[in-house]
């Protein structure tokens, strides 16, 4: 049943109003204090008598007074401590201690929706992390932090620098096509999370940007909870199958004003960077370093990167009465990343008021937040935009010290020119131009409204409507300053500019009644609702070459009249709605055994002009406390079982079916039709879903244990199958397909004080076997290829994950099995189209997390030790430095002589011209994944708040990505250059991911 | 109560719709920036645009699709340009070309191509004029996607037909096209279709398109002459019979700007004029080498200097300065069918007996004539009796890439010879044919694999078969993933391995 401590909270507050109302009532008066086990007194403590509708609340030491009948009995109460019941007895001084309330049987845990329901009762795993473990290291995308610590989630950072997006993956990618990625729910309502980390891939990719969630300040997060399985989120209907991260904000307190600060600095550094030579140079009038020995200038890339750092500070203001609390806060975050000329910064205001009116009926809960985010160069990969070729591939004999001075003044054009003399093949250009002179910014204004409105008709039932608004708009602009490579300015030789401004904007709101009904043994909770969901999203902007003067940037700038594939307007819109009606119903026997039944039905645009525009998905749940059922041995505390099954399903991609598919092509300066191949009827794409699990305690909840094992199965996936060109359509949509997702989620808990010390402790492990069970029916060999780089790539077929790669490439061997060599005496690289080699899949095979926190006497130490399993990653990083002679492994050949073959030996450079560069053999340049990390550790001290009057200050250092202890791979296997589906495990100049150190600064009065 | 009163109605409204409100929600799945079928078909512009999205692939010249279709493979195969790029080692002349550039064609122009037939035959019936005209255009891609590969789907099956196949379906597909057009021009000679300015080749004058798929009729007569004689003769004899060009104002040259070769070469410089028509046009005095060539920017031993094929350039931008981009600006039209061509083939059908309306030596003459005069270049008559000058030896430049010089490999001079044997009159006549079609290289590649002629300089490095020219481009290798059986079945059709070495269907 729903049994709050909040609840009480709110009802005891309730009586103190009342009290006010009935001066002269008083018979008796009885007064004390509230401490807690450790002797400090509670501010704030609820104490109401019981039957009545009296009560007050302790002043700042902790005392109260109240007045009631001799006979009475009080409840004193306070968050986080188990209720008391008192019977007064007679007595006048009632000194109460109350003790910390480690009782789970009564936890209350947000769900689906925002629906608070009893911890036991739920059939599925949620996973719930504290606003202590998302602040204390602090990033600049709060997802980021999440990383490690919660199981059956992969979480991977973008390489794009600061501000960069995440990749939250849950129990395994299980949509071919779809987006793979997590919903987000913001106190109950899902939001928009537009992550721009998402990049086609490959070469000649743009740069990917930031999303969403990371606009959020993470200090105004009370708490996150995880739900990983489709059983949790099927309320939510369509996006739920990928899992759901739901995040609680805070809100205003009872009590006294009470203000916060907090700072949080650190400062960064490459993490892992690729092994370079420097002691061979180049040959005079070449770029590449094939040089001599000792013509190495000593060039080391590592010194063009600078100093990151990440400074974010915050205040909130929470105060209240019983009727009314207000929650405020403002936030500041600027960063800055290795590469000059990527920042992000953030400011934050948040404001929360919670009124109850009508004797407490209505509660209206309205908040308002605003977030200003700029951010400015993110580069996670690829040729463009990237500063990392030029400096990575720099010829090994020339100066460095030449090209810092990057721009030189040219007094006849009267600019500032670009200095590169190093050749410009894979588009390089000097690296500090391409930071500071090809400039990328992005500029946006988000905010949220959202109300809710919530009356309590009877005890048993309550109707609660909410509404949220939620408006980003953002302007970016792209500044090419003249003499860039002409291929980035649209030709023009007086530079490029692009403004382009969109509006990204949901509208959601609900009504629901909510019951909750206890009868003799049995109790009822139910929720009936209807939802409205609206997105808008729309760019508008012009591009293109200046037509002159040089590095005039205004849209009035662009030379319009020179044709040419980049002048021109970008314009995109899209909307999409969604109406829902569902259903939850949770039964209860003897607070012993529960069963969960829900359902939604889901009306979608998505699916206009199909036969069938709204699909069903169910979930039903069971959950047991065996430990109330029958007599466990005493150390065992707790034990829960559970299992569900759900059905959720999503729509087709978002205007897959309208009749409006003749885009413009601005290269042919036509509209052409669609060359995807579109079928006459449409499912949903439908994740069924298993879950079992157990949830148990020992000694006393010293040690706690929750395992889940899962079993997804997505049918009738909505997929490209790419069709022999002859038929007019690149590729055909069909729906097919059943990638299953087997796993095991575990999660081992130790929370134990010996004295003064403490020690918690947790572990996660997840698991997951991704398998594509079908594919196509029709065609049981079917294959899909998904992209790559030349040469190796994903092949999708049935039996396989959606992770496998492929490699096209051997070197040709002659008829003794010995490589064979072409007319010049090289190896020969060949392609072996029809029968490429299956080297692994790009999936983990198991993620690990050890966080854990040691508390002495105020002093707190904590460190998260990371690991994945398994898997395999591509460098064509690695291969290009091969090529050019810059790596540490072209020298090392070079000393030892060159490359053996059955005719002798083969020199490193024509080895590595056929090994290596654009077009590798790749078998040379895959790696296991595997690594092992010390991902975060601090350590700081709670200032005793007797030595600053009653203050709180907490004075800590941090550190993120401190160690490896272990890898393959010449990059951070976890960084990841796209935030989509594909693309993974693949390093094309990425940008390394970051180590950083730092410290916080918490204070509260 | 105000808010509740607002919550209850939205949520009300939204209970409407979802009984009601189909229409709401195919607004709402309306993409901003497409357009449908019924307002596509304002102004004719859904034909139209089918038109154009064909001439785009027939064409080529916006960059990227210039640049894969036609720069890398025929430009380079030609010997008439070669690339600058020190990354560009694995390419079609080294005959080690990675995957995108081998599927591009496939990939990116033949889906187009069949989407462009399929929504004009959604609107118009197979006689339509229209389609006839479509027709015509779809011919000249799928013979240069034929000649690329050799076996070719032309059913949407995604099976591949033989190249033999390929040719006679396209030769019937000019016929009806031409048996419905033809009639039409005769009886209208000023018919004009569609919207003029959307044409950027003709502007919609039928005349001009009938007479060059008369004209295409014949470059697909004489590819095909030595594998199928009897069907090329009967062809090519009714084409010329029914009109192929002979004026330059009617040569097919496309006005899409930004000229493709100008993005390639000049904009971007991945493309320098190549040793091999470098060392021929110098060595004949061909005013046509400052025509077809800028001067280098890096001052050398001549003014317009080619880059030897194949070599393996050290940096770009100085590769830029010492040879010569092509001499074109962002308006040049793309030129794909001269007369001057014509007049080549005529002459090579004449020297083979054809009747061809004029000697092979008078066609052979009128053909440089009409190559000089589209190009502006005087002293057509002096160049026709010089019977002395022979390809130069070539010198590269100073600090130049690749080999530094090269003997001359030919030894044919220009003025006609009667008493020379029929091969030497067919290296004569396809020589300048090839200086002709400059700057259409899949035309001088074709040439170059059909007779052997004009001869080229060696590789260095050596291709990665050891042959000077590919005789075709590997299949997409994606095929041999995504479209198993019928790659294995094309192979087959191709007679030999699916390398650059099994020969065309055509090829001698």
């Amino acid at each position: 049943m729903f049994k709050s401590k909040h609840l009480l909270a709110v009802l005891s507050a309730a009586g103190v109003l009342c009290l006010s109302a009935m001066t002269g009532y008083a018979q008796h008066v009885v007064r004390g204090t509230v401490t807690d086990g450790g002797g400090e007194s509670l501010i704030g403590a609820g104490i109401f008598v019981v039957g009545t509708s009296t009560g007050t609340t302790t002043d700042l030491d902790g005392n109260y007074e109240l007045s009631c009948d001799e006979n009475a009995t009080l409840e004193v109460s306070y968050i986080g401590m188990a209720t008391q019941t008192i019977p007064v007895a007679g007595r006048s001084v009632i000194d109460v201690v109350l003790q910390n309330d480690t009782d789970v049987l009564n936890e209350v845990v947000v769900t689906a929706l925002g629906i608070r329901r009893a911890a036991k009762a739920l059939s599925y795993n949620v996973q719930k992390v504290d606003s202590g473990d998302l602040t204390t290291v602090k990033s600049t995308n709060v997802m980021s932090t999440l990383a490690g610590k919660v199981a059956g989630v992969n979480i991977n950072t973008s390489s794009a620098g600061v501000g960069g997006a995440t990749r939250v993956v849950m129990r395994g990618p299980k949509s071919i096509e779809q987006s793979n990625q997590a919903l987000y729910v913001i106190d109950g309502v899902p939001i928009t999370n537009r992550n721009n980390g998402e990049i086609s891939g490959g070469i000649y990719a743009t740069q990917p940007g930031s999303e969403g969630i990371a606009d959020l300040n993470p200090e105004d997060i009370e708490s996150i909870s995880v739900l990983s399985g489709p059983a949790a989120a099927a309320l939510y209907g369509s996006s739920a199958a990928q899992g759901v991260i739901m995040i609680t904000t805070k809100k205003g307190q009872e009590g006294k004003i009470s203000v916060s600060l907090a700072n949080n600095t650190s400062f960064s550094n490459a993490f892992v960077m690729p092994e370079f030579q420097n002691t061979y140079g180049n040959r005079p009038g070449e770029t590449m370093s094939w040089g001599t020995e000792g013509t190495g200038t000593g060039f080391e890339p590592r010194k063009f990167f600078q100093t990151g750092y990440d400074i974010q500070n915050s205040v909130a203001l929470t105060t209240g009465n019983a009727k009314n609390q207000t929650y405020l806060s403002l936030g500041t975050d600027n960063a800055r990343g290795i590469i000059m000329g990527n920042t992000y910064d953030r400011y934050n205001a948040a404001f929360r008021n919670t009124t109850s009116m009508l004797d407490d009926k209505l509660t209206l809960d309205v908040s308002l937040s605003f977030t200003k985010e700029k951010d400015a160069n993110m580069m996670a990969q690829g040729q463009y935009f990237n500063p990392l070729t030029g400096l990575y591939l720099f010829p090994r004999g020339e100066d460095f010290n030449a090209v810092r001075a990057f721009e030189v003044y040219d007094p006849s054009r009267e600019i500032y020119v670009q200095n590169w003399q190093y050749g410009n093949d894979l588009y390089k250009q000097n690296p500090y131009w391409v930071a500071k002179r090809m400039d990328r910014t992005n500029n946006k204004h988000r905010y949220m409204v959202s109300g809710s409105l919530k009356y309590q008709i009877t005890k048993w039932l309550d109707v609660t409507g909410r509404v949220r608004w939620d408006d980003a708009i953002s302007q970016s602009e792209n500044k090419r300053y003249a003499s860039t490579l002409s291929i980035f300015t649209a030709g023009s030789p007086y530079g490029f500019y692009a403004q382009s401004k969109t509006d990204d904007q949901s509208l959601y709101g609900d009504l629901m009644a909510n019951i909750n009904k206890t009868w003799e043994n049995f109790s009822l909770s139910s929720n009936i609702g209807t939802s409205y969901a609206y997105t808008h999203y729309e760019v508008n902007g012009f591009q293109g070459g200046l037509r002159g003067p040089s590095n005039v940037f205004s849209p009035n700038a662009i030379d319009y009249r020179t044709a040419h594939n980049d002048n021109r307007p970008s314009y995109s819109k899209t909307l999409h709605n969604t109406v829902a009606v569902f259903a939850n119903v949770e039964l209860g026997w003897k607070s012993m055994v529960y069963l969960t039944l829900t359902g939604r039905e889901d009306w979608d645009s998505a699916l206009s002009n199909t036969s069938n525009y709204a699909f069903f998905y169910p979930s039903v749940g069971v959950s047991g406390i065996i430990s109330q059922m029958v007599k466990l041995p005493d150390w065992w505390s707790y034990l829960k079982v559970r299992a569900s099954w759900a059905s959720v399903g999503s729509p087709i991609p978002v205007n897959a079916s309208s009749p409006w598919n003749w885009s413009f092509s601005s290269s042919e300066y036509d509209y052409s039709a669609s060359t995807v191949k579109y079928p006459e009827t449409y499912l949903p794409e439908r994740t069924n879903s298993w879950e079992v699990g157990i949830q148990s305690q020992w000694l006393g909840g010293d040690l706690t244990l929750d395992a889940t094992w899962y079993k997804s199965n997505t049918y009738n996936q909505a997929l490209y199958r790419p069709i022999s060109a002859s038929t007019g359509y690149t590729s055909e949509l069909y729906q097919s397909g059943n990638v299953q997702n087997i796993g095991l989620e575990l999660s081992l808990g130790v929370n134990k004080t010996w004295g003064g010390f403490g020690w918690h402790s947790n572990f996660t492990y997840s698991m997951n076997r991704n398998k594509i069970v079908e594919l196509d029916p029709s065609d049981p060999d079917k294959i899909i290829a998904k992209g790559g780089l030349d040469g190796i790539g994903v092949i999708l077929k049935k039996g396989g994950t959606m992770g496998d790669m492929y490699d096209y490439t051997t070197i040709a061997l002659d008829n003794e099995g010995n490589a064979a060599l072409d007319s010049n005496g090289n190896i020969i690289r060949q392609t072996i189209a029809d029968n490429p080699i299956y080297r692994g899949s790009v999936l983990p095979k198991a993620n690990l997390g050890w966080n854990n926190e040691f508390t002495f006497k105020g002093v707190n130490l904590g460190f998260l030790i990371s690991a994945r399993l398994g898997g395999i990653v591509i460098s064509q990083t690695q291969a290009m430095l091969d090529a050019y002679g810059v790596s540490k492994a072209s020298a090392d050949m070079r000393a030892a002589g060159g490359f053996p073959v059955n005719t002798g030996t083969i020199s490193a450079e024509q080895f590595y011209s056929v090994v290596g560069g654009s077009s590798p053999v790749w078998q040379n340049y895959i790696y296991d994944a595997t690594n092992v990390r010390l991902q975060e550790a601090h350590i700081g001290y709670n200032i005793p708040s007797k030595w600053i009057g009653g203050k709180q200050l907490y004075v800590g250092v941090t550190g993120n990505n401190l160690l490896m202890l272990f890898k393959r791979a010449p990059f951070d296997p976890e960084a990841v250059a796209s935030t989509g589906t594909y693309y993974q495990g693949v390093d094309y100049f990425m940008q390394p991911s970051l180590r950083s150190f730092g410290f916080n600064v918490r204070m509260k009065f | 109560m105000k808010k509740l009163f607002i919550y209850t109605a939205a949520v009300l409204s939204a209970l409407v719709m979802t009984t009601s409100c189909a229409k709401l929600f195919e607004d709402i799945n309306r993409p901003g920036g497409k357009t449908n079928d019924e307002e596509m078909n304002r102004d004719g512009w859904a034909l139209m645009s089918q038109i154009q999205a064909l001439e785009n692939q027939a064409f080529p010249e916006q960059e990227n699709t210039y640049q894969m279709n036609v720069d890398l493979i025929g430009n380079y195969c030609a010997r008439y340009m070669t690339h600058t790029q020190p990354k560009w080692t694995t390419n079609f002349v080294r005959m080690n070309a990675p995957e995108g550039w081998l599927s591009y064609p496939y990939r990116d122009c033949l889906p187009k191509v069949s989407t462009a037939m399929r929504e004009l035959g959604l609107r118009v019936e197979k006689d339509n004029p229209f389609y006839c005209w479509a027709q015509i255009i779809h011919a000249s891609v799928m013979l240069r996607l034929t000649d690329t590969y050799g076996p070719f789907p032309i059913a949407d099956d995604g099976s591949y037909a033989s190249q033999k196949e390929v040719y006679y379906f396209l030769l019937d597909n000019l016929d009806h096209a031409t048996g419905i057009l033809g009639p039409m021009v005769q009886a209208d000679p000023s018919l004009t279709m569609g919207v003029p300015a959307k044409d950027l080749v003709y502007a919609g004058k039928m005349a001009q398109w009938v007479r060059y798929a008369n004209s295409l009729k014949l470059r697909i007569a004489v590819r095909m002459r030595f594998a199928d004689p009897a069907k090329a003769q009967a062809v090519a004899e009714a084409a010329v019979q029914s009109g192929v060009i002979t004026a330059n104002e009617d040569n097919c040259t496309i006005g899409f700007m930004p000229n493709g070769q100008y993005k390639t070469s000049v904009e971007w410089g991945d493309s320098r004029a190549c040793a091999d028509i470098e060392s021929y046009l110098t060595g004949y005095n061909d005013p046509r080498l400052t025509l077809y060539f800028k001067p280098t920017a890096t001052a050398g031993p001549r003014a317009v200097i080619g880059c030897p094929a194949s070599a393996s350039i050290g940096d770009n931008p100085t590769a830029k300065g010492l040879y010569s981009a092509a001499n074109v600006e962002s308006s040049t039209r793309g030129v794909w069918m001269t007369a001057a061509e014509m007049f080549f083939c005529r002459a090579e059908g004449a020297l083979a007996g054809w009747s061809m309306g004029g000697s092979a030596k008078e066609l052979y003459d009128d053909g440089i004539r009409a190559s000089f005069a589209q190009w502006g270049a005087s002293g057509a008559d002096t160049y026709l009796a010089d019977a002395t000058s022979l390809q130069a030896n070539y010198v590269n430049a100073d600090g130049g890439y690749g080999r530094s010089a090269y003997p001359r490999v030919s030894t044919i001079t220009i003025a006609w010879a009667e008493g020379d044997s029929d091969e030497r009159k067919l290296e004569r006549i396809i020589t300048q044919k090839w200086l002709a079609l400059f700057p259409c290289g899949d035309e001088g590649w074709n040439e170059i694999r059909r007779t052997g002629y004009p001869q080229v300089f060696t590789l260095s490095p050596a291709s990665v078969t050891g042959a000077q020219i590919p005789n075709r481009v590997p299949f997409d290798p994606k095929e041999a993933v995504n479209n198993r059986e019928n790659y294995q079945a094309a192979v087959q059709l191709l007679g030999g391995a699916d390398d650059y070495l099994t020969k065309m269907w055509w090829q001698r």
